[in-house]
């Protein structure tokens, strides 16, 4: 892990103990500081009409503050599906999720979506320029802040990559790059939980050690914003990944969480 | 002398010159355009296209299409009342509505009372202002007036509304990853499908923009034709074809902003989600 050292100056005093146990390797107790808790979602339940088979069968899922969550199953288990349903994309049948304490629904689901960011595995960047893909998600409606490039320009020159990158157009990246941007994107707008979707299943080595580089930086640094600790939902199918990551492992299967069933 | 048309001599003798001021044909005269068919007939068989089964049906197809409406019209034009033209431009507005959906192939639950609601309402509503406030015929449902006129505007919107509805849709699932990545980032779902709305109303306007740019350079447009050959005066004849220009030009704006808004709304939710259930492909086309 790197970084631990230089970390957290604002906003995460009560959380350094329980970031301490996250290095050695245990799983936070959920529920053992309620206002830690920053995301709950309960009996997400999720069919496809056209086939008629369930997708998610009333998952329930706690998410505390500062939290590295693995989501692990076969292809198809419904991983990707939980991750967009915690992200409200999806139309579910039944369940909520609750973001610090409120209920998520209709017209408080865009700006939830800029706190926790749902990133599909493969990066959808938009047609232009990489500056052009960075500002975009600002002059959205749900924006409260401007576009600040010292902040891309940082992020770009730790993975030492040049500032002019910016004036690229994004299908002359390559998978990793791409991959690279559409995490930059979402960190630049300061969630506090990002959900990763098997963000380096199509990356070479190097694309991937950057890549954990970069969400283990923002994991450890404080959120300008919030008192909470960052948190992240992590899945891959690779277990060595999963173990050098995160600190909790969930595992579902055929739509089911292991433990993560409803009452 | 020329043999053919010696040999044509006898036919031509049973043909009598006309003056221009009466045109009417007899079905002699369309027996022989007809016969000109058979140039299509050739070309099909010389290139192997295998259209001529295609040919010979869409002819017939089409004269027994016009033949009905000819004499549905004759019934209405004798009758004067308004009840059967209204019964007849909602007939027409209903096919027209059914027709846009036919000829796209991708669609979504209630595609089809969409299309007509969002065809019923911009074309009555621009052929009402264009007979009550333009034309102002007496008795106000003069079928003469009103048929006509619901038909131009119906043919144009229907294919309006196709093309912005096939386009929005396609568009949609073509670029899936772009739009969820504009909600995933706190787009509303207005936001997220905001440039393919703006787009697809763009595809829709594209053809009747075209038309009004080259009206009078490279064709002579339809409703000109049919007044100049009744024999009205070109100066009138001009002012009806830069009237129904604007009023078709309405019908589609109107139409299809209707048909997107009304479509936008099934395919999304209030949660700001696109509901990619609802979009599908049509069986077959």
């Amino acid at each position: 892990m790197m970084g631990i050292t230089a970390q957290r100056s604002k906003g995460s005093r009560r959380h350094e103990d329980r970031l301490d146990l996250n290095e050695l390797g245990d799983a936070p107790e959920v529920g053992s500081l309620p206002d830690s808790q920053l995301l709950c979602a309960r009996n997400l339940t999720r069919r496809d009409h056209g086939r008629g088979h369930v997708i998610l069968h009333s998952v329930s899922l706690t998410v505390t503050a500062g939290e590295r969550i693995g989501l692990v199953g076969p292809s198809g288990s419904g991983k990707s599906s939980l991750l967009r349903a915690i992200a409200r994309l999806d139309r579910c049948d039944a369940g909520t999720v609750t973001f610090e304490g409120k209920e998520v629904e209709r017209d408080a689901i865009p700006p939830f979506r800029r706190r926790v960011i749902y990133l599909p595995q493969r990066p959808a960047l938009w047609a232009g320029t990489l500056r052009m893909n960075f500002q975009m998600p600002f002059r959205l409606a749900v924006s409260d802040q401007p576009y600040q490039e010292s902040t891309v320009i940082a992020l770009l020159d730790d993975l030492g990559k040049p500032a002019s990158l910016l004036d690229q157009p994004v299908d002359s990246l390559s998978g990793g790059e791409q991959q690279i941007a559409a995490l930059i994107r979402a960190m630049i707008l300061d969630p506090l939980i990002l959900l990763l979707d098997e963000p380096s299943a199509s990356l070479d080595p190097e694309s991937t050690v950057q890549l954990e580089q970069m969400v283990s930086r923002w994991h450890q640094s404080p959120s300008p914003r919030s008192d909470h600790s960052r948190a992240f939902i992590w899945t891959s199918h690779n277990a060595d990944q999963i173990g050098r990551m995160t600190t909790r492992v969930l595992r579902i299967e055929k739509g089911v969480l292991e433990g993560g069933r409803g009452q | 002398m020329n043999p053919w048309l010696d040999a044509f001599a006898p036919l031509l003798g049973q043909l009598p010159a006309r003056t221009a001021s009466d045109l009417s044909l007899s079905w002699i005269e369309v027996g022989i355009a007809a016969s000109l068919l058979a140039i299509n007939a050739a070309v099909s068989l010389l290139l192997k296209l295998g259209l001529a089964r295609q040919i010979a049906t869409s002819s017939i197809r089409m004269t027994i299409q016009l033949a009905i409406l000819g004499l549905v019209l004759k019934q209405i034009f004798d009758l004067s009342m308004a009840a059967p033209v209204l019964g007849l431009a909602a007939l027409m507005t209903v096919v027209a509505g059914i027709s846009a959906i036919r000829r796209i192939d991708i669609r979504f639950t209630s595609i089809y009372p969409t299309a007509i609601f969002a065809v019923w309402t911009s074309s009555w509503v621009v052929t009402a202002v264009t007979v009550l406030m333009i034309v102002r015929p007496q008795p106000w449902y003069s079928p003469q007036v009103v048929i006509p006129l619901l038909g131009m505007v119906l043919g144009n919107s229907l294919t309006g509304i196709s093309l912005g509805l096939e386009r929005f849709l396609k568009e949609l699932r073509q670029r899936r990853g772009e739009v969820e990545g504009l909600l995933s980032l706190g787009a509303t779902r207005w936001e997220s499908c905001r440039d393919l709305f703006a787009g697809a109303t763009r595809t829709a306007m594209i053809p009747i923009l075209n038309t009004m740019s080259v009206a009078g350079i490279v064709s002579i447009p339809g409703m000109m034709t049919g007044q100049l050959l009744a024999g009205a005066p070109p100066i009138q004849a001009v002012q009806y074809q830069v009237m129904i220009m604007f009023v078709i030009a309405a019908a589609i704006a109107l139409g299809v902003v209707i048909a997107l808004a009304i479509t936008y709304r099934k395919v999304t939710t209030t949660d700001h989600q696109i509901d990619w259930e609802q979009i599908r492909w049509a069986k077959k086309l």
